[in-house]
């Protein structure tokens, strides 16, 4: 690039001063500006100055030559008062004197050699004659100053006299005070000033005031450039330092130096805004994600909590019921053992009493005196030992029920006829209620089997008829119902108990919410159940009514495949 | 040093009304009770004396004082119009010369005379009852000023001595005083002593005013030996004119006490007139030899007063008699000089002739 070139030059000098320029020219301004004004205003004072200098001088020299004239006009000595008249006219620069009689007549008038000759014309003559018809105050020095027609200055004064003193005693001696004496009006003076001494006097002011401003002016130039480099400097190392800071390619670089240092600080300081802005946005966006992932993690870890509590009351559950399940299945072998005395003699004993029979009935009746007796006793014994059958046979169901229930079996894999399970736990939970509630059932026949552990489901179920009995305190029913639809077997437990409240439906299958009285409930029941009908993939829906009972129904899938990828799931 | 029984300082005190009481030793009175008090002082005698008749020596001098005959001071009311210096000179004159004026009656006294003094110009209007109350039981009012004997001239019955008051005209028969006019054979006596080449003095005169004064200056003894050249004027317009006639004729020119001559304008000619002629003023008051007058031949304010205080005390004394005129003149002629004006106008001088020169702070 030539450094001739035009274009390259005005960059390179004109207008990165463009901003120090401007401001130049506004403390130029300023300062020409002030400085003009005080020169106004000094020519302003100046002319009051000279005008009320001219005032005073044209109020003195009447006055004075109104002193003077006193005597010469008194004994009206014209050669005296010619004198007078020529003494002032010649040091002063007055264009006339004009002296007046009491009636205002002009008696002498003087007009200076050099003055102006309009002055002693008879119009002007008589204006001034006019102006002095005003002064018609009798007894008092007064003066007047009047401006005629902008080209004189007419200043006035009457001259009077003091007659004789009417004290007696001031005659011989000073008393000290003003002496009473009768004043009397000889007539007045009228000096006039030309108004071309006064403009003379005006221009010698506005001269000197253009000077005053013309040297005021390099003064101000080399104000307004030092001020103008002392701001700018400053600036233009922030604009550097920014520039330095943001690091821009040469192209914005170019196009920046095309503006002046206030408009390269404003680009500057507009991108370093957006700078800001674009940080702040980020961490906005940083603080909001980080929110989201600590609530998803707050809400992950309540969960993990819940389940680990839900895990742990199954764990206590389950080892409760491991103990129970021990202890029961214990108590059925052994009970199972003497049963079997019981069901493994009956059969010999039926086999003995049918040969005994033989043996009497082979004998006839003289064979046995009391036949009658022994039929009697032989009946009593077919009776009894029914009754023994009968009891052996339930003796070993409920031990068989004892350990279908107690039986630690965590394989889901096991086909369980649902109604059985029912049975199974109706027939352990029932005896001790079955004065008070009425049990009704309405199994369906048809029900499929369901993949499961029978332990589990039995609990679940045993939950939800303890439940319902304790719900109806006093007499009451339950109705029991199972039944087959697209989604799997549905078990109804529906009681007529006070019902649950809207506001805690929600909340009953938390671990350890309970309504019951402190020691009565453990809060468990429920949700251990929720968690196992969880485990089966199955779903326990409540519904309510306050006043109208409750209604459990519990739905358990019937695909094994479902089962099997829970449980794959939950092991991951 | 003016007695009184005022404190230093005091003496102006806004309603002054002071009474003085003459010293023993200032007067013969007090001379005369001296000779009774020799006894007293014979010490050498009494030094032979026994202490016992040297202790009752004074007591004996008293017993002899009580077979004295008694004889009555003087008293007097002082009015004095204002505080003007002439005013207050006269006053100083007259204490002076009353306190040391013999008692009214009888041969001896032991009490002084007293001056009441009241200044007019201070008194207030709630206080002029009183006082011409106490003017009406006054055995001698004097006045001072126009003003004072303007305010005593309702007195019938006492005796009123006045001084210094030029407007006085025809007062009545109880009021004498001393007129502030000299004679001019005295003042042209006194002109001719202190301007001894001076013979030929210019006057202009108003008839009205000074007609008779001319005629008795033109009676003068001393006339004879200076020419007075008299113009008469009407009008103060005239002055200039009659001024002009006696230019080149007169050595001096003698201002009598006329208003219309005393006027600002007037004494501009006179001045002007004596200016150009070399002509020394000779004026009737020392106040113009601050205007440009050469001479003054006046009256002694100081004297004045004690000729007022004699006249008082013989009026006291003797009473209003036909042997007292009703006017006096002064008795004491004074002569002042503004040096510096006679210098310039070149007229010789007699400095043993002037009894002062005027000064600029000690002009009256």
């Amino acid at each position: 690039m030539s450094p001739l070139d035009l274009h390259w030059v005005g960059k390179k000098f004109w207008l990165p001063l463009s901003y120090r320029l401007k401001l130049f020219l506004t403390f130029l301004g300023v300062l020409v500006l002030c400085g003009g004004g005080l020169i106004l205003l000094f020519g302003h004072f100046q002319r009051q100055a000279l005008q009320e200098q001219t005032y005073n001088k044209g109020r003195f020299i009447s006055s004075v030559l109104a002193r003077n004239l006193e005597g010469p006009l008194f004994f009206m000595n014209m050669e005296q008062i010619s004198a007078n008249a020529d003494a002032v006219l010649g040091a002063t620069d007055l264009v006339a004197i004009l002296i007046y009689d009491k009636d205002d007549h002009l008696i002498f008038s003087r007009f200076a050699s050099q003055g102006d000759d309009d002055a002693a014309r008879p119009e002007e003559l008589g204006r001034f004659a006019k102006i002095m018809e005003g002064q018609t105050h009798t007894g008092e020095e007064t003066s007047r100053t009047q401006w005629r027609q902008k080209r004189y200055f007419v200043f006035c004064r009457r001259i009077i006299t003091a007659g004789q003193s009417n004290d007696q005693t001031s005659l011989y001696f000073d008393t000290g005070k003003e002496e009473q004496r009768s004043v009397t009006e000889l007539g007045g003076v009228q000096i006039i000033f030309g108004h071309a001494q006064y403009q003379r006097g005006m221009g010698k002011i506005f001269r000197h005031a253009v000077l005053i401003f013309l040297s005021f002016l390099p003064i101000s130039l080399f104000l307004a450039l030092m001020l103008a480099r002392d701001v700018v400097r400053p600036l233009h190392a922030l604009v550097e330092t920014l520039r330095t800071r943001l690091g821009k390619s040469e192209e914005e670089k170019e196009k920046e130096e095309e503006t002046d240092e206030l408009g390269q600080l404003d680009r500057r300081l507009q991108q370093l805004v957006g700078q800001l802005d674009h940080s702040f946005s980020t961490i906005a966006q940083m603080n909001e994600g980080l929110e989201k992932k600590v609530a998803d993690r707050t809400t992950e870890l309540t969960r993990t909590m819940w389940e680990l509590k839900e895990a742990q009351a199954q764990l206590v559950q389950s080892e409760k019921m491991v103990a129970v399940g021990q202890l029961v299945a214990g108590v059925a072998h052994e009970v199972n053992n003497t049963t079997n005395f019981v069901t493994g003699a009956l059969p010999p004993l039926e086999k003995r009493l049918d040969e005994l029979r033989l043996i009497l009935e082979g004998h006839g009746e003289q064979s046995c005196p009391d036949s009658v007796r022994v039929a009697e006793l032989m009946q009593s014994i077919d009776l009894l030992l029914g009754n023994v059958r009968e009891g052996a046979r339930r003796t070993s169901k409920i031990v068989t029920d004892l350990k279908n229930f107690s039986r630690p079996d965590d394989d889901l894999s096991h086909q369980l006829d649902i109604n059985q399970c029912l049975e199974s736990t109706l027939a352990l939970a029932l005896p001790e209620y079955r004065h008070r509630i009425e049990v009704t059932r309405e199994l369906a026949t048809d029900l499929p089997k369901v993949s499961g552990s029978q332990g589990q489901i039995c609990q679940v179920f045993m939950n939800l008829i303890i439940n319902a009995i304790h719900a109806q305190p006093n007499k009451g029913s339950l109705l029991i119902r199972t039944f087959n639809s697209g989604d799997g077997v549905h078990v109804v437990f529906k009681d007529e108990g006070p019902g649950i409240p809207k506001k805690i439906q929600d909340r009953i299958f938390e671990p350890f919410f309970t309504t019951k009285e402190v020691g009565k409930g453990t809060g468990l029941g429920l949700s251990v159940s929720f968690g196992i009908i969880n485990k089966h993939r199955g779903r326990i829906v409540v519904r309510s009514e306050p006043g109208q009972g409750a209604e459990f129904e519990v739905i358990l899938p019937t695909e094994q495949e479902a089962i099997a990828s829970h449980h794959k799931e939950s092991g991951r | 040093m003016r007695p009184s029984l005022s404190p230093p300082g005091c003496s102006r005190s806004p309603c002054r009304q002071e009474t003085v009481i003459s010293r023993l030793h200032n007067s013969a009175q007090g001379s005369r009770i001296n000779k009774c008090c020799l006894l007293l002082h014979l010490t050498p005698l009494s030094q032979r004396v026994d202490s016992p008749v040297k202790k009752c020596l004074p007591l004996i001098a008293l017993l002899l004082l009580a077979f004295v005959p008694p004889a009555w001071a003087l008293d007097c009311v002082l009015l004095q119009s204002s505080p003007l210096k002439p005013y207050e000179e006269a006053r100083q004159g007259f204490e002076k010369a009353w306190l040391g004026q013999h008692p009214a009656s009888g041969p001896k006294s032991i009490s002084g005379n007293t001056v009441t003094q009241i200044l007019l110009s201070e008194q207030q209007a709630a206080d002029i009852f009183s006082l011409k109350k106490q003017l009406h039981g006054a055995r001698l009012v004097v006045t001072i000023g126009d003003q004072a004997l303007e305010f005593a001239k309702e007195l019938r019955e006492v005796p009123v001595v006045y001084l210094l008051a030029p407007s006085a005209a025809s007062p009545p028969r109880n009021f004498i005083g001393i007129e502030m006019r000299i004679q001019p054979s005295r003042q042209l006596a006194a002109i001719n002593k202190a301007l001894p080449k001076v013979r030929s003095i210019g006057v202009l005169y108003n008839p009205g005013q000074s007609g008779q004064w001319v005629q008795e200056a033109l009676l003068s003894p001393v006339a004879s030996v200076q020419t007075l050249l008299f113009k008469k004027f009407d009008s103060q317009t005239n002055v200039p004119g009659a001024l002009q006639e006696l230019a080149g004729k007169v050595d001096a020119y003698w201002l009598l006490p006329d208003p219309q001559l005393t006027a600002p304008q007037v004494m501009g000619s006179l001045l002007e007139f004596s200016m150009k002629n070399r002509v020394p003023i000779i004026s009737f008051s020392e106040k113009y030899l601050a205007q440009g007058a050469a001479v003054a031949v006046t009256f002694d304010t100081v004297d004045m007063g004690a000729q007022a205080a004699e006249l008082g005390a013989q009026v006291a004394r003797d009473g209003l008699g036909k042997d007292i005129p009703a006017i006096t003149p002064p008795r004491k002629v004074r002569v002042m000089a503004n040096p510096t004006v006679l210098e310039r106008l070149g007229v010789p001088f007699a400095p043993n002739a002037i009894d002062a020169n005027y000064t600029q702070e000690g002009g009256r």
